[in-house]
């Protein structure tokens, strides 16, 4: 696979749980953070009469990092976000053709 | 400090797919019977071939509904047919789709599926044949 030099890593998480998260990743020296709110449904989610899942409403976390900060920064969100444990969402990490990364200071 | 297991999926990839509000939800029933497990819709605002429609154009809704659906990369070509079929998306003003390769996913995995594949880890490592020396 190409590598570049950004990676984006997005977490799907439950309502409440983005503006907690996104304020511990800033303290961490995160900067190129984005949450915005969505509708959906997952494996373990609720279902209804007809066995079919009922969409929720999901907070989505977006966050641009280095490529050597990639992993470091994924194995943060896993454990701020509590994605190993049930309802803790889901997560992912896409690589980027080109990114910018901001930092202040 | 307590020691954590990172268990992340590989081979995974991303479905996009951008319609006109309204039009999500077929195409996520599609995804889902498909083999898809789970779908997210956002709401956005978008222009393109919209205002090179002319007049036909206001048919189009400018709002639009972005769908991500995240699938085993074996599943991706099967299911993103499904998705464009369910969306007419071969019809102008419709809207758009495509999928993209992701590095890695991670997500709650029961205990029983994580032991089920330790153990099936561990059978084809030990059946692996070993190179002997000559």
């Amino acid at each position: 696979m190409r590598a570049s030099a950004q990676k984006c890593i997005v977490l799907i998480t439950e309502p409440g749980r983005g503006t907690p998260l996104i304020e511990k990743l800033f303290a961490h020296g995160l900067t190129m953070l984005d949450l915005h709110h969505a509708r959906g449904s997952a494996i373990g989610g609720p279902i209804d009469r007809k066995g079919v899942p009922v969409v929720l409403e999901q907070e989505i976390v977006t966050c641009v990092v280095a490529e050597q900060k990639a992993d470091e920064v994924f194995a943060l969100i896993h454990e701020l976000g509590k994605v190993d444990q049930p309802g803790g969402g889901f997560m992912y990490m896409q690589d980027l053709a080109r990114g910018t990364q901001m930092s202040i200071g | 400090m307590s020691r954590r297991n990172l268990t992340v999926l590989t081979e995974v990839s991303l479905i996009t797919c951008i319609v006109q509000r309204g039009l999500a939800d077929p195409i996520v029933k599609a995804a889902r019977e498909a083999g898809a497990q789970g779908a997210t819709v956002y709401f956005a605002r978008g222009t393109g071939v919209r205002e090179r429609l002319g007049v036909l154009g206001v048919a189009v809704e400018v709002e639009k509904e972005i769908i991500n659906v995240v699938v085993a990369s074996d599943q991706v070509d099967y299911i993103f047919e499904k998705m464009f079929l369910a969306g007419k998306l071969d019809t102008p003003g419709m809207g758009f789709i495509y999928c993209a390769p992701l590095e890695k996913a991670a997500t709650y995995i029961p205990p029983a599926i994580l032991e089920k594949l330790q153990k099936k880890t561990t059978s084809t490592a030990e059946a692996r044949p070993t190179k002997k020396a000559a």
